[in-house]
């Protein structure tokens, strides 16, 4: 349940924040929605991932849908990548690794104020 | 335990951040790219995307704009500030990297945003003046009030764009290469007048000469490098009387230092030429005056070229500019029409410099020291610290090669003597010229024309052509600049122009047409020593020959015309060179290459390979004569081709036919001979080692390319005819960049035009390039103008520019 909060939390602030803010806000957000909902590691680092990711590579293919424009597939002939859909598949593992790691961090910060050792896989 | 986790989990997540938020070599930093929130895929648009109604700063009234099938803007203003206000704001919607860019080149700051690998290319930028011309022309016109008033609004309407935007809808480039827009300048909007001399004026072989004439002698290289020969069917027509008395000509004897120079600066491509040619209303089937112009740049994306439509009290011109330059450089109004062909004229002279000692504060000149003046030009580079680089100046103007440039082992100080170099306000003649309502007055806005030179073609609705080559022209002694010079003596200088009363130019022939395509300006009985190193012999004649033969012409002729791609070299050389070949030797390879020369009409035509066999053997055969010229280790240039084919035929037993590495004597006959059992072998080879056939448009493969070389923005192998020499000059990398015919009728001209390339500059746009594909097949599209434009079917979109209140 907390994880799926968690997700939502950030997927829908992501998506928010974004549209006014640099890329690097989801990261604020998966931070701080990691050290206020915390939980074990892998769990606060999938929703981080899962969240941010998800919103980033949602609303690229959105995007390039819409767009009926063969820009994606120019842009990846920049990279040693070949099929367009590599590119909007970065585009959300960016998103997931940096919201990931960013709720995780978050979580972990948490823990250096819980008195009561927690559950953690550390363990 | 704890903490350490923590930190250290931080630790990696900031490293992860802070590298996908920067840029690593080429690498783009790819959080910012590749977010689709602000990256590369804000960039995508179609194309009318712009809002109906944009409130903005600066204007002082409300305008309004129309955009038209070809997304031209046509704009509608109440005053001259809000005119170029809303030009500048809708240009920089367009082309602001383009800009951002250019204003770089010219200024010498690409290292500033390149890095190092452009380091040499700002020095040379800097060392040659462009950016000094730059600063020179922004003081002039500053004087000029309307000028100032022109430039600076269209700068602060530059500055409007850049204002609102976000980092989201930062053109692509600037994502790529991890920079922002800086702000524009009016000092920016001088840019295009440095550029264009650049490409235009600055061409020379001074330098390559003297390497050649130390090695082969001066008759030799007076018969490979001869100043005229033959008949040259000049700008002005041979036979013209010149109505006036020279002003008095130097006649000291040129004397030439005997010096012997590794390597010379880049120079501009001498592939760059133009056509225009118009007819009166006496040789048109509609009795009006038909005008075309076609300007031969390198063909880049973004083009060169963006069209406007300008509209307010006292100015109804449309055409195309140099992004960055508020005037309208070749274009039309209800009067008039005039178009631009550059005309080579050697405007750049080499003097040598002899400094006193190391510290090069003082230089020989006239039996005495002189002072230098040294300019410290600093170059910042991204990812490193700035280069100092020390500038010498004596009076003749910077010291460019000396020992820290070019230095050819620390023997050379050369200063450039370069007529760009000189105040002019070639501005103002633009807009006049805009502003022109008939022959009288476009004349006398040439006056306060500098250059670069070029011949100014113009038609009017009243039924007048003309042609004029204004400009800045220094009164030469015979064979004066042609070499590198003595620095130290006043005699080997000049200080008068021509002039302006003496320029070259032509009204309402009787023939009924004129023309220019980039030949000699005038015969031999011209009064003034003219030089350069480089005319064109045959698209000059080419448009002359279809005129004469054409009778009464209309716009279809003229867009035939343009298009043409009979290559005349071919139709003169190529009857020889089949003429010398020994067909009894022949294997059956050697005998379809014959044929399919022999059946070939001349035209270079995209889908043949005709044109491509004919290359193949002329490229050879030129190769293989020029071999002497090969084992020379200095900078030098070879000789034109019609001097070559003149050679061919009327010399055959010239020593340069002769190969050196082979014991026997061979003549021209002989070359050609072995030539095209090269061509025949070669041939072979490439039918062995490609899929793709031997077809001209293939084996020329002109290419547009994106101005960063990126070949996902760029148009290879386009399938277009002609080439070098040809009316359609379309060659690998450049080409007619703008094709525009105008009919001068009484009830206001009708135009057509295209430029490869799109309005918008945007990669991401749905219109990029996309007037290529008909630019290629020859088609035209009818530009709106006049009142018609209003209710135009091909107006697409009309929006408001409001004053922000």
């Amino acid at each position: 349940m907390k994880l799926l909060i968690r997700i939502l939390l950030i997927a829908v602030l992501t998506y928010l924040l974004s549209i006014y803010l640099p890329w690097w806000i989801l990261m604020v957000v998966s931070f701080i929605v990691g050290f206020l909902i915390h939980g074990s590691g892998v769990s606060t680092f999938v929703s981080g991932f899962l969240g941010a990711g998800l919103v980033w590579i949602s609303y690229a293919a959105i995007l390039d849908y819409q767009s009926n424009s063969d820009f994606t597939q120019k842009m990846i002939e920049l990279f040693p990548v070949d099929n367009g859909i590599y590119l909007l598949i970065i585009s959300g593992a960016i998103g997931g690794i940096c919201g990931g790691l960013a709720a995780a961090s978050g979580n972990s910060f948490k823990y250096l104020f819980v008195k009561k050792q927690a559950k953690s896989i550390y363990h | 335990m704890k903490t350490i986790r923590f930190l250290i989990l931080l630790a990696i997540t900031l490293a992860v951040a802070i590298s996908l938020n920067s840029k690593f070599g080429e690498t783009p930093p790819l959080a910012k790219l590749l977010s689709p929130f602000e990256g590369y895929l804000q960039n995508i648009e179609s194309t009318y995307s712009i809002n109906e109604s944009l409130n903005i700063d600066g204007l002082s009234e409300s305008v309004k704009v129309q955009f038209d099938d070809l997304q031209i803007p046509h704009i509608y203003a109440k005053n001259n500030h809000d005119l170029y206000f809303t030009q500048g704001y809708l240009t920089a919607r367009d082309r602001l990297w383009q800009m951002d860019i250019f204003a770089r080149m010219t200024l010498g700051r690409l290292s500033e945003v390149l890095g190092e690998r452009a380091l040499n290319f700002d020095r040379l930028n800097r060392r040659i003046g462009l950016k000094k011309i730059t600063h020179d022309l922004w003081s002039t016109v500053q004087k000029d009030e309307e000028l100032r008033e022109m430039i600076v609004a269209y700068s602060d309407g530059v500055n409007a764009y850049i204002d609102q935007l976000s980092y989201a809808k930062y053109p692509i480039e600037f994502k790529l290469l991890d920079y922002e827009p800086e702000k524009w300048s009016p000092l920016k909007s001088c840019m295009a007048y440095a550029m264009l001399c650049n490409t235009l004026s600055r061409s020379e072989s001074d330098l390559e000469n003297t390497n050649l004439l130390k090695v082969l002698g001066k008759k030799d290289f007076d018969l490979l490098f001869p100043d005229q020969l033959g008949n040259l069917d000049p700008i002005i027509p041979t036979g013209t009387k010149w109505d006036f008395d020279p002003a008095q000509t130097f006649s000291s004897t040129v004397r030439n230092p005997m010096a012997s120079i590794e390597k010379t600066i880049d120079k501009p491509s001498p592939l760059y030429g133009s056509n225009n040619f118009v007819a009166s209303g006496q040789k048109t089937t509609n009795g009006n005056v038909l005008f075309a112009n076609e300007t031969d740049l390198k063909l880049d994306q973004p083009s060169i070229w963006h069209a406007a439509h300008l509209n307010a009290d006292g100015i109804n011109t449309m055409g195309v500019t140099v992004p960055g330059t508020p005037v309208i450089l070749i274009g039309f109004n209800d009067s008039l029409v005039w178009g631009l062909t550059n005309s080579p004229r050697d405007q750049v002279d080499w003097y040598t410099v002899q400094f006193k000692n190391d510290e090069r504060k003082e230089y020989w000149y006239n039996n005495q020291w002189f002072k230098t003046e040294q300019v410290i030009e600093k170059i910042k580079i991204r990812g490193s610290d700035p280069f100092m680089d020390t500038v010498v100046y004596v009076h003749h103007g910077p010291v460019v090669y000396d020992r820290n440039f070019y230095s050819n082992h620390g023997k050379l100080n050369c200063a450039m003597r370069w007529v760009a170099h000189l105040e002019g306000n070639s501005y103002r003649t633009l807009y006049n010229i805009n502003r022109s309502q008939s022959a009288a007055d476009f004349k006398n806005a040439l006056k306060t024309f500098q250059g670069p030179p070029n011949n100014i073609l113009i038609g009017t609705a009243q039924g007048d052509i003309g042609i004029y080559l204004p400009g800045k022209f220094p009164i030469k002694s015979r064979g004066a600049g042609k070499f590198l010079m003595d620095g130290s003596s006043p005699s080997q200088e000049f200080s008068t122009m021509i002039p302006f009363e003496h320029m070259l130019q032509y009204e309402n022939p009787e023939k009924g047409f004129l023309s220019s395509a980039n030949q000699h300006p005038a015969d031999s009985t011209y009064p003034y020593y003219y030089y350069d190193h480089h005319y064109e012999f045959y698209r000059n004649r080419r448009v002359n020959d279809r005129l004469e033969k054409l009778g009464q012409v209309d716009v279809k002729d003229f867009k035939k015309l343009q298009n043409d791609n009979y290559n005349y070299h071919a139709s003169e050389i190529l009857p020889t060179l089949l003429d010398s070949l020994d067909t009894t030797t022949f294997t059956p390879r050697h005998w379809s290459y014959y044929q399919a020369l022999s059946k070939w009409d001349y035209f270079n035509e995209a889908e043949l390979k005709a044109p491509s066999m004919y290359k193949l053997w002329w490229d050879i055969l030129y190769r293989n004569t020029w071999d002497e010229l090969d084992t020379i280790t200095s900078a030098i240039t070879y000789p034109d081709k019609f001097i070559a084919s003149y050679l061919i035929k009327n010399q055959p037993d010239l020593k340069y036919f002769n190969r050196l590495s082979t014991p026997q004597e061979e003549n021209a006959s002989d070359l050609i001979k072995i030539s095209f059992d090269q061509a025949v072998d070669s041939l072979e080879a490439w039918d062995e080692a490609n899929e793709t056939d031997f077809v001209w448009y293939l084996v020329k493969g002109t290419e547009i390319n994106h101005l960063l070389q990126l070949d996902p923005f760029s148009f290879k192998n386009v399938k277009i005819g002609g080439g070098k020499s040809i009316v359609n000059a379309a060659s690998k990398f450049a080409g007619p960049s703008w094709r525009m015919i105008v009919d001068m009728g009484p009830d206001g001209p009708e135009a057509w035009g295209i430029y490869p390339g799109s309005q918008s500059g945007n990669p991401g746009n749905e219109s990029y390039g996309g007037m290529i594909n008909d630019w290629a097949a020859g088609k035209y599209y009818k530009l709106t103008f006049g009142p018609q434009v209003k209710d135009s079917k091909n107006i697409k979109q009309t929006v408001t520019l409001l004053p922000k209140r």
